[in-house]
């Protein structure tokens, strides 16, 4: 009853019954946010008052809680936009992809697409099949953003929408952005994505600046990788090294020198830079991704198997 | 030869029951550690005692960790000796966990057969330097623009402009000039 | 020379004043038709940015398509200006006095257009105002916004300066027009009665515009070139695109100025004005810009062809034998090379109809070139795509991409046409004043003084 036609509950609950914030998220659907949407235009100048109208915010520990809509604006920010430009004090993230682990099962994607609230068809970490030429063996290269320290996007963005933080993250105000897609054409790994259309939006209300919110689809403005900042807040690990089982992702603090991957298990990042042979990828660009690489060596699945599509090729 | 037997069917039924027993209810152990470093490791020294009967807990396996933003990282590991103390090396390439360069040595007990679950955890400041968090440079790819770009910019726009504002000056001239035969 | 008959000068006078607010049949069709297309442009652009620019066939590959490959385009086009009024002038040809005011107007027309594109490719651009508020002058997009914005207000007032005289001019004898236009006639004449004070004055401020506007429109499209060439793209990522934008640029502006005069020529009856002459030496201009950059094209692409790096070799393969083909080799032979024949031979040259037939042909040639420097590279990143969704790594305009881009030219036009109905698309004084000193030949007129029906004055 709850959900009005122009509900987009159906979408978001199918399949996320594990995850916990989906739950809420139902739970604040029955609480009625189909009213919200009925009622939505009439009830915004009531703002001491119960309105009675209940609305899902995202907190910054990231639980959902339903309030009455009067009371969101009780809920300040607990980061201010300053802080989301400098960045999380102390840290420079750091992310180690083993590509011999890596079988291509698209775990992170998934897992990434559910925290970030993205339909199937927007990838923020791809999984692409390489060969680098005939006769060697190809392999799985999984491809988030580089978040470059010598980043291309943000020298050509011509309002500060897409900055570096000094936590090492290449982030995007979606309150900013323009949509001259010039960041699009500079960036050399294809990462950014860009809301041609009116975007799906999940039902809650973030309370953080727009660089640092859960759900960053726009329309008219450009989204990518964010290595999950607001997790990495609370020093939880991002979505897809979470959801990847082959502990093929490694994500860390280059100034503890330490990444953790999905087992929980934390290694010194130096010494699996050193033991691992790690590279980073197209490094001749002098783009200084912090996302580096082992290579495909005694890998865990059969190379055989994979098949390299056709450059250009469309599903 | 029939007595012997017999101790060994006690002593054998005395090791089981034991078991059994520590088993059934591990004890309480208590952790303590004390840090020495040479040039290139830190040396950990825990004792472990029995709470109970504050004796030194022997046998029992201990792990060192190191934490971290995203967890836990192992440095080493070790069984108490009959004193109830297990030393363990680690290299002193360890970073600081923030700015005041700290970090915490945690002193675990897992899934241990004599000894429940515990844990002991200290603050060591780390011997290598913390990297400063430092505001990012003025930059073509940072928010603000170096001052070579900002005053080139800047003079390059203006002198342009200032010589559009001259044409126009002179425009008015123009107009000024005729105003004088007028008069 | 001695000064010109004053009941000769006024019927040159007269004869140029002739065009202004006259109605044309044939101009009037050509407006209807330019603003039909128009306000379907505009309809388009409206669904466009209610839905967003999801309606165009740009997806996240191709993320730039059209409308930047007409920005550049437009900016190219926007040079002709510097070129007549400023290098022309300081090689000291004389027979551009009459083609100054016509190239002004391209130049207007196009620049502002080239203002426009950016804000029909934004995804906001209701936040267009972040580029003053928030600016980061690191961006070539704010040199850009900056470069078009001072062109734009150095050319209107390039237009204006040489038109002070012309207006007084139309003060003084357009007495029976309307009221608030002798008005304005009046007010922007700026009292301009010819004497020495205002002569001087006058042409120093040219001269000073003229030597300003040239490093600006120079820089307006060298900018634009880095749009591109500041990224790492393959194909793009290469130092000749400056020049190789500037003078492609001229040569497509030389193009469009020389169909304009042709047009112009007999719609409004300026035989004796727009001369054999003038057609004669544009095309010795485009001869020279379009063997220029045939040589700046060999160099952009037989370079790296000859090398075949790996990235640069999906863009070039693309290009000399993929999809994209047919439009590389026309652009090639139709655009370049067959022009260059034709232009190379004097007897071709002096036939107005061969000039502007290679005009044509250079100026298409130009159009596609602009899409082949935006489009082919982008659909081969140094990524591969893969798994794309369907119609993520083509690109086929939609409709309403096409109808854009269609009323931006036809807007480019119109408002050329617009910009020669209030004025004489001739600078009158400047004209009889350099007839006088120089004569006819030189200025490239024929017999402006012998066909008018007053006996001449003996010379």
């Amino acid at each position: 009853m709850a959900c009005g036609d122009n509900c987009t509950c159906s979408q978001n609950n199918s399949g996320n019954q594990d995850n916990s914030r989906r739950d809420f998220l139902l739970k604040g659907l029955m609480g009625g946010i189909g009213v919200a949407f009925l009622s939505g235009c009439s009830s915004n100048d009531n703002t001491k008052q119960e309105s009675g109208v209940k609305v899902n915010v995202l907190t910054h520990d990231g639980k959902l809680v339903t309030i009455d809509k009067s009371q969101v604006a009780n809920f300040k920010p607990h980061i201010s936009e300053e802080d989301v430009r400098k960045g999380i004090p102390g840290k420079k993230f750091v992310m180690v992809i083993d590509l011999a682990k890596c079988d291509g099962c698209g775990k992170c994607t998934k897992a990434c697409n559910k925290m970030h609230y993205l339909p199937s068809n927007k990838e923020w970490i791809e999984v692409l099949e390489m060969q680098d030429s005939p006769e060697v063996s190809p392999y799985y290269f999984v491809k988030p953003c580089m978040h470059c320290d010598n980043p291309p996007c943000t020298k050509v963005c011509p309002v500060d929408a897409t900055f570096k933080r000094e936590d090492g993250i290449v982030a995007i105000d979606t309150d900013r952005c323009i949509g001259c897609r010039f960041c699009m054409a500079a960036c050399p790994y294809s990462v950014r994505l860009f809301n041609w259309t009116e975007p799906v939006k999940p039902n809650i209300i973030e309370t953080t600046p727009a660089a640092e919110n859960v759900f960053q689809s726009k329309k008219g403005c450009v989204e990518k990788c964010d290595f999950c900042p607001h997790m990495a807040r609370e020093g939880k690990l991002p979505a897809c090294v979470t959801g990847c089982p082959m502990n093929a992702i490694w994500f860390g603090d280059a100034n503890e020198d330490a990444v953790t991957c999905y087992d929980g298990t934390t290694t010194k990042l130096s010494q699996l830079l050193e033991d691992g042979g790690a590279y980073r990828f197209m490094e001749e660009l002098g783009t200084e991704p912090r996302v580096y690489y082992l290579p495909p060596v005694n890998r865990t699945y059969d190379a055989k198997e994979i098949k390299i599509e056709k450059e250009g090729s469309e599903k | 030869m029939q007595a012997n037997k017999i101790y060994g069917i006690i002593f054998l039924s005395f090791l089981l029951t034991t078991t059994v027993a520590a088993q059934d209810e591990k004890l309480n152990g208590n952790i303590a550690l004390q840090m020495s470093s040479n040039d290139s490791m830190y040396v950990v020294a825990a004792t472990v005692t029995n709470i109970a009967t504050q004796q030194p807990a022997k046998d029992v396996e201990l792990t060192f960790y190191v934490q971290r933003t995203f967890g836990l990282m192992k440095v080493a590991d070790g069984t108490t000796d009959s004193t109830g103390i297990v030393t363990a090396e680690f290299p002193s390439d360890i970073r600081g966990h923030d700015s005041s360069n700290n970090f915490i040595l945690i002193a675990k007990v897992e899934e241990s057969d004599v000894m429940k679950d515990t844990a002991f955890q200290v603050t060591i400041q780390s011997k290598l330097p913390f990297p400063k968090d430092k505001p990012l440079p003025r930059s073509i790819a940072g928010a603000h623009a170096p001052w070579w770009l900002i005053i080139a910019f800047i003079a390059a726009v203006g002198a342009v402009w200032l010589l559009f504002v001259y044409v126009l000056y002179l425009v008015y001239r123009i107009k000024k000039a005729s105003m004088e035969v007028i008069s | 020379m001695e000064k010109l008959n004053p009941e000769i000068r006024n019927q040159i006078e007269n004869e140029l004043l002739g065009t202004v607010g006259r109605r044309y049949r044939q101009e009037t069709f050509w407006v209807i038709f330019l603003g039909v297309i128009c306000i379907g442009g505009t309809v388009a652009w409206i669904i466009q940015l209610r839905k967003g620019l999801g309606v165009t066939a740009m997806r996240d590959y191709v993320s730039w398509g059209l409308y930047i490959s007409l920005l550049f385009f437009f900016v190219g086009v926007s040079l002709i200006g510097a070129l007549v009024s400023c290098v022309l002038r300081m090689s000291g040809a004389k027979w551009r006095y009459p083609l100054i005011r016509i190239a002004e107007a391209v130049t207007l027309s196009a620049i502002f257009f080239a203002g426009f594109m950016p804000i029909l490719d934004m995804g906001r651009p209701e936040r267009l105002y972040f580029l003053i508020t928030n600016g980061r002058i690191q961006s070539p997009i704010l040199w850009d916004v900056v470069a078009i914005a001072t062109y734009f207000i150095g050319s209107v007032i390039y237009f204006y300066l040489p038109l002070i005289p012309d207006l007084a001019i139309m003060r003084d004898k357009l007495t029976d027009a309307p009221k608030w236009r002798r008005k304005l006639w009046r007010w922007l004449s700026m009292g301009w009665e010819d004497n020495l004070l205002q002569r001087r004055l006058l042409k120093k401020a040219m001269l000073i515009l003229c030597i300003v506007i040239l490093p600006v429109a120079i820089s307006v499209h060298t900018i634009s070139a880095w749009l591109i060439a500041f990224t790492l793209r393959p194909g793009w990522n290469s130092t000749i695109m400056g020049p190789y934008f500037v003078f492609g640029a001229l040569m497509a502006g030389t193009a469009i100025m020389i169909l304009i005069i042709a047009k112009l020529r007999h719609g409004y009856r300026l035989e004796h004005y727009l001369t054999p002459k003038h057609f004669n030496n544009l095309a010795k201009i485009l001869l020279a810009l379009t063997a220029f950059y045939l040589y700046l094209n060999i160099n952009k692409y037989g370079v790296p062809a000859y090398k075949m790096a790996k990235e640069e070799r999906a863009v070039l393969e693309d290009l000399f034998y993929g999809k994209h083909a047919f439009f590389f080799w026309f652009t090639q032979i139709a655009g370049l090379v067959i022009p260059i024949v034709i232009l190379s031979f004097k007897r071709f040259r002096q036939s107005i109809k061969w000039v502007v037939a290679a005009s044509v042909m250079v100026l298409l040639g130009a159009l596609i070139n602009r899409y082949l420097i935006v489009v082919p590279n982008m659909l081969h990143p140094f990524v591969p795509i893969q798994h794309a969704q369907h119609g993520y790594a083509t690109y086929n305009p939609t409709l309403i991409e096409w109808a854009i881009t269609a009323s931006s030219l036809a807007g480019f036009v119109l408002l050329i046409i617009l910009l020669f109905k209030p004025f004489p698309v001739i600078t009158m004084w400047e004209v009889t004043e350099e007839v006088e000193k120089r004569g006819e030949k030189e200025i490239g007129v024929e017999n402006i003084i012998t066909h008018q029906n007053i006996p001449t004055h003996a010379s």
